[in-house]
C-alpha cells in the first residue's frame, strides 16, 4: 500500500467515524427540540447542533481526501485540515472540560466538590470530539510526512 | 532638537505597513491581515538623529486615483501637507501589483524611499530581487526589510536621515511616449507662465498627466483656480486630439505605467529556484474550496467561541465574585452614613458597569483567537470565503471588509466603506454595516444565552453571527434591487501567506481591542448606569429613593417604569416585560447597556441576573430578544458615524428599517417557536 493510498483510506474511515457522531448529534438534538428521548445512543455524544457542525465539517473534509484521490495536493491538503480540525476541537473539548472543572471549584458551595469535578472531567473527556482526536492525531502525523515529500 | 519633519507612510493592504508604523514609532497600530483595515489617518512620532519625525500612517491603497474615497485621502494629504519624506511599502512578492502605487507618487513629485518588504518570503517562494538595480531604475533609495522580524528598520532610518537633507525624486518615472509627452510640456509651460497658483500646489508634470486624465477631483479643483478654465480647456483639447491616436487616454496612460513597471521587474527579478507547491498553496485548495471553504469557515467560528465561552468562565466568576464583593463592601460602610451615595455606587455604578465588565476575560480571549487568526493570515481566508457568497446578493465585493470589521465595531465598519467606489453600493453597504453584531452585544448574547440555554449557549450565540450574515445579505440583496440599483464591482484581494503568529502583535491587537471595551465601559455605560439609577430612583412624583431597586412596585412608579410601561404594549406578542423593554431603550445609547439596565431593573446583582432572566425569559421569547438586540437601532456612535458619511436621510432611515426588521423578526421567531410548540 502506497503512502497516499494509506493515507486516503485512513481518513475515509476517520470521516466516516466523525460523520457518523455529526448525525447522531443532530438527530438527537432534533429529537429534543420535539421534547421526546435520544433516538440513537452511540458512546458519548451530546445532542448538540454546534458539535454536530464541528463532526460533519470534519468528516466531510476527512471523506473529500478520499474523493479526491487521484489529485495528490488536494487529498493531502483535505486530510491535513480535516485531521488539524479534529485536534483543534479535541484539544479545545479538553481545554474546556479542565475549564469547567476549575469553574467548579471557583464556584463551589455546599455538597462532593471532587465527585462533581471527577464528572465533569470524566463527562468531557469521553466525549466523541476528544475520543476521534486521537485517530486524528494519526491521521495528521500521517498526511505531514507525506506533505514533507511532497515538497 | 533639529526640527520637525513629516513622513507619510504609503503601501498596499498587507504589505506591511502597520507593521513599519510600529517599528519606527513604537506605536500600537493594529497590524492585520485584512485587507483595508488602515482606513483612518494614524500619526505616530519618532526621534531620529535629533529630528522630531510625525510619521503619518496613510490608508491601504493599490493606487492615487480619484475612484476611491481612500486614495483621494492619501492623495489630498500629500498634496496639501507636503510630507517632507513619503516612505511607500512594496511587496517583494507581488513586486508588480505593489509598484504601482510607487510609480504613481514618484510622478505626484514626492521625496520617496521605497520600503521593499517580505524579502525572505520572496526568497521562500524561488526568487529574488536585485535592489541595487531597482535603486537604480527608480531613480530613488530602496530599502529591503523583513518587518515582522524588525529587519532593515535601522537601515531604513538612516535613509530616512539622508533623503531628508538630499531629496530624491523622479517624476517623470513613465515616458508615455512622443505625443503625449509634447502635451504635457505644452500643459506645463502653460501653467508656468498662465496659472503660476497651481504650479505652487501641484507637481506641474503629474497635473499635466491627471489633466489629460481627466482626473475629476483634479478638474474640479483646478476650477476653482484663476485661469483654471483656460487650462482645462486646453487639455480637454488636447485629449480630443490624442483619443483619436491612442483610444481612451487615460486607460492608455495606466497601460503605460504598467508597461514600464513590468520592464522593471523583468530586470530586477530572479528566479533561483523552480517553484513547487507552496504550504500556503496546498491549504488553500481546501479552506477556499467553493463547497468545504463555508463550513469550514463557520465552524471556526463556533469553535472560537465556544473556547472563548467556556474557558473564560472560571475568570468571569472570579471578576464576577469581585464585583460583588465591592457592591457588598460599599453597601456595608456607606449605607447608613450616605443611603443615597451607597445605591448610587453600589446599585448604580458597581452593579451597572460590574454586569458589563464581567465578561472582559471572555471578549479578550475571542480578541486573542481572532487576532491569532489574523495573524496566521486565515482571516483574509474568510473574507475570500464569504465574497464568494456576496456576489450572489449583488453586493460589491469590497463590502465584505465593513461586514468582517463590523462584528469587531460598526464605526471603523462603517468608515472603511470608503474603499468602496460606486456611491449607490456604498450606501447600500454602510447601511447594512449595523447589521453585523458588533462585539457590544456579545455581553447581552452571553448572559442571556447563558442563563437560559446552558451547554447551548455557544450555539444559540453563534446562531446570531451566522443570522447576523444572512440578514445583511438579505438586506443588501433587498436595497440593491430596489433603491440603490445597479451593477456591483469585484474586489480584488491578496491573499498573504500563512505565516506563524507573532505573540507581540497578537498581544498588542488584543490589548487595543480589549482597552476599547474597557474604555466604553468607563465612559458610556458609566454613563448609562448613572441615568438609568437616576431614573429609577426619581419618578413623575419626585424622588422615591434607593428602596425603588429593592422593590418592583416602587421601581414601577419610577421614571424608568413610567417609559418601560408606556413601551411595553409593542413588545406584548414576544412576552417581554417592561423591565426588558426599558432595557432595550437604553441600549440605544451602547449596547452593553441593555445587561446593566437589567440588572439595575431586575434588582439582581452579577451573580443573580441570569436566575432574574431565567425568571423573566422563557427559551423562545429570550431567543426572540437575542434577535431584536442583534437587529435593532444601530448605537448612538454608529449613527452618528452613518450622518456623517452618508447623511441624516440615510441615518434615519437605517434605524426605521432596523426597528422594523427587528420587531418583524423576532416576531416571527415568537410566532413559528409557538406553532412549533416551543413556547
Amino acid at each position: 500500500m502506497t503512502i497516499m493510498r494509506k493515507l486516503y483510506v485512513s481518513s475515509l474511515l476517520i470521516g466516516a467515524m466523525y460523520l457518523i457522531a455529526g448525525i447522531v448529534a443532530i438527530v438527537n438534538w432534533s429529537s429534543m427540540l420535539l421534547g421526546i428521548e435520544p433516538i440513537l445512543s452511540i458512546g458519548y455524544i451530546p445532542p448538540d447542533a454546534g458539535f454536530a457542525l464541528v463532526m460533519i465539517t470534519i468528516g466531510i473534509t476527512m471523506i473529500a481526501a478520499a474523493y479526491f484521490r487521484d489529485n495528490i495536493a488536494k487529498c493531502l491538503a483535505c486530510a491535513l485540515v480535516g485531521s488539524g480540525l479534529g485536534i483543534a476541537s479535541a484539544f479545545i473539548q479538553i481545554a474546556v472540560t479542565l475549564a469547567v472543572g476549575l469553574d467548579v471549584i471557583i464556584t463551589w458551595e455546599e455538597g462532593d466538590v471532587l465527585g462533581t469535578i471527577f464528572d465533569v472531567l470524566r463527562e468531557g473527556i469521553i466525549r466523541a470530539d476528544v475520543v476521534l482526536g486521537l485517530p486524528a492525531l494519526v491521521l495528521f502525523m500521517m498526511s505531514y510526512r507525506a506533505l514533507k515529500r511532497l515538497l | 532638537m533639529k526640527g520637525t519633519i513629516k513622513l507619510a507612510l504609503a503601501g498596499s493592504p498587507n504589505v506591511g505597513k502597520s507593521t513599519i508604523f510600529n517599528a519606527l514609532t513604537g506605536g500600537r497600530a493594529w497590524v492585520g491581515n485584512w485587507p483595508g483595515v488602515t482606513v483612518e489617518k494614524k500619526v505616530g512620532v519618532m526621534k531620529l538623529n535629533g529630528y522630531k519625525v510625525e510619521v503619518v500612517d496613510l490608508p491601504g491603497i493599490y493606487s492615487l486615483t480619484a475612484y476611491s474615497i481612500d486614495e483621494l485621502i492619501a492623495r489630498n494629504f500629500i498634496i496639501e501637507e507636503r510630507p517632507d519624506v513619503v516612505v511607500v511599502i512594496v511587496s517583494a512578492i507581488n513586486l508588480e501589483r505593489s509598484l504601482y502605487l510607487a510609480v504613481s507618487l514618484l510622478e505626484l513629485g514626492v521625496n520617496l524611499i521605497v520600503a521593499l518588504n517580505m524579502v525572505d518570503l520572496a526568497e521562500r517562494e524561488g526568487y529574488v530581487v536585485d535592489v541595487k538595480k531597482l535603486e537604480a531604475l527608480l531613480r530613488v533609495p530602496v530599502v529591503p526589510t523583513i518587518a515582522i522580524k524588525g529587519i532593515g528598520i535601522d537601515k531604513l532610518k538612516n535613509i530616512i536621515i539622508q533623503s531628508i537633507s538630499n531629496p530624491r525624486r523622479n517624476p517623470a518615472i513613465v515616458d508615455y511616449g512622443d505625443p503625449i509627452e509634447k502635451a504635457i510640456s505644452r500643459l506645463c509651460s502653460f501653467m508656468k507662465t498662465h496659472t503660476p497658483e497651481v504650479v505652487h500646489t501641484y507637481h506641474p508634470r503629474w497635473l499635466a498627466i491627471k489633466l489629460l486624465e481627466n482626473d475629476r477631483d483634479v478638474v474640479e479643483k483646478v476650477k476653482l483656480l484663476p485661469k483654471g478654465d483656460l487650462l482645462i480647456n486646453m487639455a480637454n483639447e488636447m485629449r480630443k486630439e490624442l483619443e483619436s491616436v491612442v483610444g481612451d487616454l487615460e486607460v492608455y496612460m495606466v497601460n503605460q505605467r504598467y508597461a514600464k513597471i513590468l520592464e522593471i521587474v523583468d530586470k530586477v527579478v530572479r528566479r533561483v529556484r523552480v517553484k513547487g507547491i507552496s504550504v500556503s498553496e496546498l491549504l488553500d485548495t481546501v479552506l477556499l474550496d467553493k463547497f468545504l471553504g463555508l463550513p469550514i469557515t463557520i465552524t471556526s467560528i463556533y469553535l472560537m467561541l465556544y473556547f472563548a465561552y467556556n474557558v473564560s468562565l472560571p475568570l468571569v466568576d472570579l471578576v464576577d465574585a469581585l464585583f460583588s464583593s465591592l457592591a457588598d463592601y460599599t453597601r456595608l460602610i456607606l449605607q447608613d452614613k450616605a443611603p443615597l451615595l451607597a445605591s448610587l455606587l453600589a446599585d448604580g455604578i458597581i452593579t451597572g458597569v460590574g454586569t458589563v465588565l464581567v465578561f472582559t476575560p471572555m471578549i479578550a480571549i475571542f480578541y486573542i483567537l481572532v487576532a491569532i487568526l489574523e495573524d496566521v493570515g486565515y482571516m483574509a481566508r474568510v473574507v475570500f470565503v464569504l465574497d464568494k457568497v456576496l456576489h450572489r446578493f449583488m453586493l460589491p465585493g469590497k463590502a465584505i471588509v465593513p461586514l468582517i470589521l463590523g462584528f469587531a465595531c460598526n464605526v471603523p465598519a462603517v468608515l472603511s466603506a470608503r474603499t468602496i467606489e460606486d456611491e449607490n453600493d456604498r450606501k447600500t453597504v454602510i447601511m447594512i454595516c449595523p447589521l453585523s453584531t458588533c462585539s457590544a452585544r456579545l455581553p447581552v448574547y452571553l448572559i442571556i444565552a447563558s442563563a437560559i440555554f446552558g451547554t447551548y449557549a455557544a450555539l444559540a450565540i453563534t446562531s446570531m453571527y451566522v443570522l447576523s450574515i444572512i440578514f445583511a445579505l438579505v438586506i443588501g440583496f433587498l436595497f440593491k434591487s430596489f433603491i440603490f440599483k445597479g451593477p456591483s464591482i469585484g474586489f480584488i484581494m491578496e491573499l498573504p501567506p500563512y505565516l506563524m503568529p507573532q505573540s507581540r502583535t497578537v498581544l498588542i491587537k488584543t490589548w487595543e481591542r480589549t482597552k476599547r471595551f474597557l474604555t466604553k465601559a468607563g465612559t458610556v455605560i458609566l454613563a448609562a448606569a448613572i441615568l438609568v439609577w437616576l431614573l429609577s430612583i426619581t419618578g413623575p412624583k419626585g424622588l422615591i429613593g434607593p428602596e425603588a431597586l429593592e422593590d418592583p412596585a416602587l421601581l414601577k412608579a419610577s421614571w424608568v417604569g413610567a417609559i418601560g410601561r408606556a413601551l411595553q404594549p409593542i413588545f406584548t406578542p414576544m412576552g417581554w416585560d417592561w423591565g426588558a423593554t426599558i432595557a432595550l431603550f437604553f441600549g440605544f445609547m451602547a449596547k452593553e447597556v441593555v445587561v446593566s439596565t437589567m440588572a439595575m431593573v431586575y434588582g439582581a446583582e452579577e451573580t443573580s441576573l441570569g436566575r432574574a432572566i431565567l425568571a423573566h425569559f422563557s427559551p423562545l421569547s429570550a431567543y426572540a430578544y437575542m434577535i431584536f438586540v442583534l437587529l435593532y437601532v444601530p448605537c448612538v456612535a454608529t449613527m452618528a458615524v452613518i450622518r456623517s458619511e452618508i447623511g441624516l436621510k440615510y441615518a434615519v432611515l437605517t434605524i426605521m428599517y432596523q426597528m422594523v426588521l427587528a420587531y418583524l423578526a423576532s416576531l416571527a421567531v415568537m410566532f413559528i417557536g409557538m406553532i412549533l410548540g416551543l413556547g
